[in-house]
């Protein structure tokens, strides 16, 4: 058996992976790392949810879910679309409450956005 | 030593070499490299050992059609342990960033779909399509050569035919 063909075939495919996959390491290693990062805030009557962008990677069509949970057991969701999430990019979600400094015991953010414009993933999330 | 006791050894080494350096490669493919990617922890277990003991055997048996069969296998086996680990790519990161923790849900099917598509089929393929090579042109008739002993050169030329 060759030893040859299958040397030529696995340099093929780590480059075909690492291809493919490199901004997704970028932009886990952007939030490993803390470069992106989630702010959660408790105004009054809405609740803030700051996402900063301070990495490489970029985030476009974003599609974002936000929900929120009081101690009542209320849902409140906000849903809406931001075109690109870049270095430097602040992006504040309001979600407005109807009990007025209700305790927040859940926010759940679902957010489906295409990485460094190149496929759409689909991520959530959570803080309880 | 005699010459024949030179290259029962040379076929040993070879044997050993070749089985040796195809777990290093699959494992590097298969295994590391998707941890890598993922950023999840790289962990030499027992699977090592079996992989290493098939690709031996693979190598030992390699005038046989088995051998095309164990190397499938080996890959297909280290694939199935791959995507086990990396729960088949629904993976859940749990980071504190600053205050924040993140419960980070994440779907990463498409990297396992890759993985197979790019090197287990092609492996395989390559596997029984080099079994059959030699198969082919092993079996033409040659004139006795001179038994002599394997030099290193002899040694790779054979591990990279």
């Amino acid at each position: 058996m060759t030893l040859r063909h299958e040397v030529l075939i696995s340099f093929l495919s780590v480059f075909i992976i690492f291809l493919l996959f490199t901004p997704l390491t970028l932009f886990l290693q952007d939030l490993a790392k803390g470069h992106i990062y989630f702010k959660f805030q408790h105004k009054g009557n809405e609740v803030l949810l700051i996402l900063v962008n301070e990495g490489t990677s970029y985030l476009s069509d974003i599609i974002y879910n936000a929900t929120a949970q009081d101690i009542y057991n209320n849902l409140y969701m906000k849903t809406g679309k931001i075109d690109s999430f870049k270095k430097g990019d602040n992006i504040t979600i309001k979600i407005p409450l109807k009990i007025p400094n209700a305790v927040i015991i859940k926010v759940d953010l679902k957010i489906s956005a295409k990485i460094n414009g190149l496929y759409r993933f689909d991520f959530e999330v959570k803080r309880e | 030593m005699s010459k024949t006791t030179e290259l029962i050894k040379a076929y040993l080494f070879v044997t050993l070499i070749e089985g040796i350096l195809r777990t290093i490669i699959i494992y590097l493919v298969l295994i590391i490299l998707p941890a890598v990617i993922l950023m999840r922890p790289i962990v030499i277990t027992k699977t090592f050992l079996d992989i290493l003991i098939i690709c031996i055997a693979a190598s030992a048996l390699r005038i046989y059609v088995i051998s095309p069969i164990l190397i499938t296998l080996a890959y297909f086996y280290s694939f199935l342990v791959s995507a086990n680990t990396l729960n088949f790519g629904y993976l859940s990161y749990n980071w504190e960033v600053y205050t924040f923790q993140i419960s980070f849900f994440f779907d990463m099917s498409p990297l396992v779909f890759v993985l197979f598509a790019t090197i287990v089929i092609p492996m395989s393929i390559s596997a029984f399509y080099s079994y059959y090579i030699t198969q082919a042109t092993g079996n033409i008739r040659r004139p006795p050569v001179p038994l002599t002993g394997a030099t290193i050169r002899d040694i790779i030329l054979e591990i990279l035919r």
